[in-house]
């Protein structure tokens, strides 16, 4: 255990190290931390069964860019988006709040924002990461139908894995959302 | 309407549980909930009386083991059998089964400590009195927070002899055997802060980036051969499943929906994948390497999910069902089409993991704030709790 630990925080720091120096950028991981290697999953991708990608170009799969620092993002400061139980679909009363994120977005050309889906702790854990993931993703399309760019919107999934447990039924509600958080870096 | 929506749920509620109250006798005199009801003689369903004998500190470890098993209940002589442990040196114990005072199996067996030896030789009994595969011996991975945030650890079937794995102050989920028991594949929140999927090597005792694509990276598990990796991935815009190679490469798509696809589980031959998938979720199957899928266990519940597929007994696969405002582990039988709930647990019993009879399953009692394992005989349907660990999300691993 010890030295599983230690080995642990031995890639911990150095990940802290190589990410120190590139602050201002989107940060990678260090392809050595990552066991696909430089290559990425790209080059593995079109080799497989029947359902195999057939065009590369066509795939929406790509390696993940940079990584969530708490001091670079700001909650709060923007509405978050309600969902109905078991729904992925923007409320029509709820699009105001994305319009606004938008007017925010124009307001600050250099931030980004993170949408946050989030769902209520009645469900289970696998599939309410993937209602999260929906939700967060109902929200960015949304708002690119708006005219955002994609490169400007980041999607996360938390599932129910900070939801409030027991709570009354207007406090599950509040689990049904998307946080819109804004990204600094 | 709120209310009138509480009202259906309980309404429902009431339904389900009465439903459940005039099932066959057999299955009445079940586990309720968290109660230990200690030794139950459940008529008709065989249990095999046996007396344990031997030295008295191994005796107690495999009274504690058997106990948990619904093939047996225990009795102070006069049995079926008498199962005898002895030690046999360091790390080794010797199991003599007798019949009528007769050996009828003796051997001599080794483990990693004298407890892990003490349960592979009692799993040797199992399988010399009732022909089902031990899973005494077996392992489990779970994310527990009994350190303050979600981490992964591995232990015994009975929560002994636990070592914490990671040290990542992440989000963690669903931990999963490579099938040689060499390997934990998981979800963690760690390093990126978005969910990817980590690699453990439990040999070398590193840890690597398995997967960390745009999107959500969750729900891996390894197919039957250890060759290859089902798993759910968003980065194409919707949680669909893909198969990977074990290396994480060759990343090939399965599904091609509009809702959330989930849990992906290869059939024991591997030539299959179960899944859950919306609307509902329900449970579909599809041939591994792609194709159309098909709706399983229709009927029982508009909300099924986490099946798991017995290795033990292939025509059985566990899920986790919504039934009133509660969730319960069911059981569909695929040789029948039937699927049946098997749990009682006062709150909701979610994400099932078969042990390697096909008759025992681990599930997690969720309650609010509160995770806890059970061992439940699917058969009896008696339950009992694992330690006093705030555990959940595990995972059996059986050599």
């Amino acid at each position: 255990m010890n030295h599983l630990s230690k080995k642990l925080c031995i890639v911990l720091v150095s990940a802290m190290v190589a990410f120190a120096g590139c602050t201002k950028k989107p940060k990678r991981p260090a392809p050595s931390d990552t066991v696909l290697g430089q290559g990425g999953a790209q080059s593995g991708l079109n080799v497989g069964g029947p359902e195999s990608l057939g065009d590369a170009s066509a795939t929406g799969l790509a390696q993940r860019e940079g990584v969530i620092e708490d001091e670079n993002t700001i909650r709060g400061l923007l509405q978050p988006v309600y969902f109905d139980y078991d729904k992925s679909a923007i409320k029509e009363g709820e699009r105001a709040k994305l319009q606004d994120a938008k007017a925010y977005l124009e307001k600050n050309p250099q931030y980004r924002l993170l949408l946050e889906g989030r769902c209520d702790w009645r469900g289970t854990a696998e599939y309410n990461m993937g209602l999260g993931d929906r939700r967060a993703n109902a929200a960015k399309k949304y708002l690119q139908t708006l005219g955002v760019a994609p490169a400007k919107l980041e999607t996360i999934s938390k599932g129910d894995l900070e939801a409030k447990e027991n709570g009354s039924d207007d406090e599950m509600a509040k689990d049904r959302r998307v946080d819109v958080v804004v990204l600094k870096k | 309407m709120q209310k009138l929506l509480r009202i259906l749920v309980v309404l429902t509620t009431v339904i389900a549980t009465s439903v459940w109250a005039q099932k066959p006798k057999a299955s009445t005199r079940t586990a309720r909930g968290s109660e230990d009801i200690g030794t139950v003689e459940v008529q008709g369903l065989n249990a095999t009386p046996i007396s344990i004998t031997g030295s008295p500190e191994l005796s107690e470890l495999a009274n504690l083991a058997f106990d948990m098993h619904g093939k047996y209940r225990r009795v102070s002589s006069g049995g079926a059998f008498e199962l005898r442990f002895t030690s046999a040196g360091a790390n080794q114990v010797r199991v003599d089964v007798l019949k009528g005072g007769q050996a009828v199996v003796s051997q001599t067996v080794g483990g990693t400590s004298t407890r892990n030896a003490l349960f592979r030789a009692a799993d040797v009994a199992v399988k010399a009195t009732s022909g089902l595969n031990g899973w005494f011996a077996s392992k489990l991975a779970f994310v527990s927070e009994r350190s303050g945030k979600s981490e992964i650890f591995v232990s015994d079937v009975f929560l002994g002899e636990a070592r914490q794995l990671t040290h990542d102050n992440a989000h963690a989920l669903t931990p999963r055997w490579s099938p040689d028991g060499t390997k934990l594949l998981y979800t963690s929140f760690f390093k990126s802060g978005f969910p990817d999927i980590f690699l453990i090597d439990l040999r070398s005792q590193q840890r690597t980036t398995f997967l960390s694509l745009k999107g959500t990276n969750s729900g891996a598990r390894y197919s039957p051969s250890g060759n290859q990796v089902a798993m759910v991935l968003s980065g194409e815009g919707n949680p669909e499943i893909y198969v990977s190679n074990a290396q994480g490469r060759q990343i090939s798509r399965r599904t091609r929906t509009d809702g959330v696809e989930s849990s992906p589980c290869f059939s024991p031959d591997g030539s299959q994948i179960v899944y859950a998938a919306e609307p509902g979720p329900q449970l579909y199957v599809m041939p591994a390497g792609g194709g159309s899928a098909r709706r399983l266990g229709a009927g029982i519940s508009s909300y099924c999910a986490e099946p798991d597929w017995s290795r033990g007994d292939p025509s059985k696969i566990a899920f986790t069902v919504r039934l009133g405002g509660a969730f319960q582990v069911a059981v569909l039988d695929l040789k029948t089409g039937i699927s049946k709930r098997v749990s009682q647990a006062p709150r909701d019993a979610v994400e099932p993991t078969w042990l390697a009879d096909g008759r025992h399953l681990i599930y997690t009692a969720r309650a609010p704030n509160s995770r806890n394992l059970f061992i439940l005989d699917t058969e009896t349907g008696k339950a009992k709790r694992l330690g006093t660990v705030q555990a959940e999300k595990a995972c059996a691993w059986g050599p």
